[in-house]
């Protein structure tokens, strides 16, 4: 496995995803909706990895992607003025996104799947809510916060195949790219969270938290091959030593 | 309502299945999913789903994740709605986009969304699920197709139709055949109650569009006129659509310049332009089609509900 191969997963991910999720009104007024290549990266982690992949696990996984732009597309309403019509319809998008997931996760079926996925759906949601209307002093509250929002549904998927020694990883690299692109002022970020009163000092101390946790996560990782251990690291570790 | 007296019991247990499943560890959320179930409704959903459940085996514990699935998608949805329409009140209570924010509002919706599909996960029933989510998928197709007709003066009746089946009517068609599917009810029986829940809800949005026009600011819990201040045409105005005397009134209700003084005029016109009769005909045309189909169904206590509902359908006043 080399960084090419890697990246073509990805991109085949990708664009079995936006097959699914393609609408041509949507598709139209909207454009592409851009997917997230770290999340791509790591929910696949396990198949990168030689672990046995269906395709049932591939549906599933699809499904999860789906969730991922739903998200994506209600965090982009502006939260105080939603009137035009590319807002107006981001609403409609991330709905039809979501059906999208049921009936992915429905043609299977895995109820198991519905229900688990959902039960995290709802928690990520009430995080979202949560971190938007209440102060964010503690920081392992926000650090398990953004775990959850950023890898929650992949860390679902991985319990239902029984990948859960995936999951650490997951959690840590995804919670520590958001920090790292809050950090660095990342505009989907910034837009996202505009308002909201996470300081940058915690931000500082989740950075230097989750980049040991990952470090002592990928010693222990001995599942994995020493190359995939190195792109994990280039993921999620893509500012670390630039200057800020 | 005097109406629900018979099935009171089975409604209050979903009543609270309902406030349980939105029982959130978030306050905001808890808070505004409350607010949003005691704004109330007609719970005209779960109430399909009992009746149409009493024409197979009946089992509470399966009515009610249905029946609770299906509210909340109808709750999630309104709660979108009214991003995309910028409302401040529904049912005369303030909305949660108007309380919080658009964001909340979204992620709300989202949240009550996750937990209709909690409900309904508990049944391993492969139709079931495909049924409703294709439902979803047809719910929110509709709103993009109304999205693409908003100001749009030249639609056709079928248009309207159209866009009306997948806005209203399909839910109400699923709540019936979802109801029938979860009790084994038989598939001649499946398809009868598929298609009352479709002709009764054709007829309930049809009248709903009326009410917009002829009740008032105070009953609607918004101002009346909105469909059109919205930029949708609904039956009665597609009547007059053409009429050189109500165009003004259109296209500054699409532009957003009418005043609330040629409001006032325009909601006369509209009531006095015969467009009201000829939207009700339809209505009562659907209704029939309706009854026609209860009537066909086997006889018990179930079915003289269904024929009431319809009655009440066609005749309501808020």
């Amino acid at each position: 496995m080399d960084r090419q191969t890697i990246n073509r997963y990805i991109q085949n991910y990708i664009s079995e995803v936006e097959r699914s999720i393609q609408e041509p009104i949507l598709n139209r007024d909207l454009g592409k909706m851009p997917l997230d290549e770290a999340k791509a990266f790591f929910l696949l982690l396990p198949m990168l990895n030689n672990e046995e992949w269906t395709s049932e696990m591939n549906i599933s996984a699809i499904a999860v992607g789906a969730v991922h732009a739903a998200f994506d597309m209600h965090d982009r309403v502006d939260i105080l003025d939603a009137t035009s019509k590319e807002q107006q319809l981001m609403v409609l998008s991330g709905d039809h996104f979501s059906g999208i997931h049921y009936r992915l996760l429905s043609s299977l079926p895995d109820f198991q799947l519905i229900t688990s996925m959902s039960e995290m759906i709802g928690h990520i949601n009430e995080t979202k809510t949560n971190l938007l209307m209440e102060d964010n002093d503690g920081i392992e509250l926000l650090i398990d916060s953004m775990i959850s929002i950023e890898s929650g549904c992949i860390v679902e998927f991985q319990n239902r195949y029984g990948l859960t020694r995936y999951s650490e990883i997951a959690e840590t690299a995804l919670g520590l790219i958001w920090f790292f692109k809050k950090l660095m002022k990342d505009p989907a970020v910034e837009q996202v969270w505009a308002g909201n009163r996470i300081k940058k000092t915690a931000v500082e101390d989740a950075i230097s938290i989750l980049t040991s946790r990952l470090q002592n996560h990928l010693a222990e990782a001995g599942f994995l091959t020493p190359f995939l251990r190195q792109e994990i690291h280039r993921f999620a570790t893509p500012l670390l030593g630039k200057p800020i | 309502m005097s109406l629900y007296a018979d099935f009171r019991k089975d409604l209050s247990f979903i009543e609270k299945e309902l406030e349980r499943s939105v029982d959130s560890s978030s306050p905001v959320i808890r808070q505004a999913s409350l607010l949003l179930l005691r704004a109330g409704g007609k719970r005209i959903r779960p109430i399909f789903v009992i009746l149409s459940s009493k024409f197979g085996e009946y089992s509470m514990e399966n009515v009610a994740k249905v029946a609770v699935s299906l509210e909340l998608i109808h709750m999630a949805s309104l709660v979108h709605d009214d991003v995309i329409d910028d409302s401040d009140f529904r049912r005369g209570f303030e909305t949660v986009k108007a309380r919080w924010n658009n964001r909340i509002a979204m992620y709300t919706g989202d949240y009550i969304f996750s937990r209709a599909l909690v409900s309904i996960g508990e049944i391993e029933m492969p139709a079931v699920h495909q049924l409703l989510a294709e439902t979803m998928l047809e719910i929110c197709k509709g709103e993009i197709i109304q999205f693409e007709y908003q100001q749009k003066t030249d639609q056709t009746f079928r248009d309207y139709l159209r866009r009306i089946k997948r806005k209203t009517a399909l839910l109400l068609s699923s709540s019936c055949e979802l109801g029938a599917l979860v009790s084994h009810a038989s598939p001649d029986v499946v398809g009868k109650l598929k298609r009352f829940g479709y002709f009764a809800g054709m007829a309930f949005q049809i009248v709903d569009d009326i009410l917009d026009i002829t009740s008032t600011d105070e009953k609607l819990g918004k101002p009346a006129g909105s469909d059109l201040l919205n930029g949708h045409l609904t039956l009665p105005t597609l009547y007059i659509k053409d009429d050189p005397e109500f165009q003004p009134f259109l296209y500054r209700s699409f532009d957003g310049s009418l005043t609330e003084e040629e409001r006032s005029r325009m909601l006369t016109y509209i009531r006095e332009s015969g467009a009201i009769e000829k939207s009700q005909q339809v209505s009562d045309m659907y209704l029939r089609k309706a009854i026609a189909e209860v009537e066909s169904l086997p006889d018990n206590e179930a079915k003289k509900s269904l024929l009431q509902i319809a009655d009440f359908l066609g005749k309501r006043k808020f």
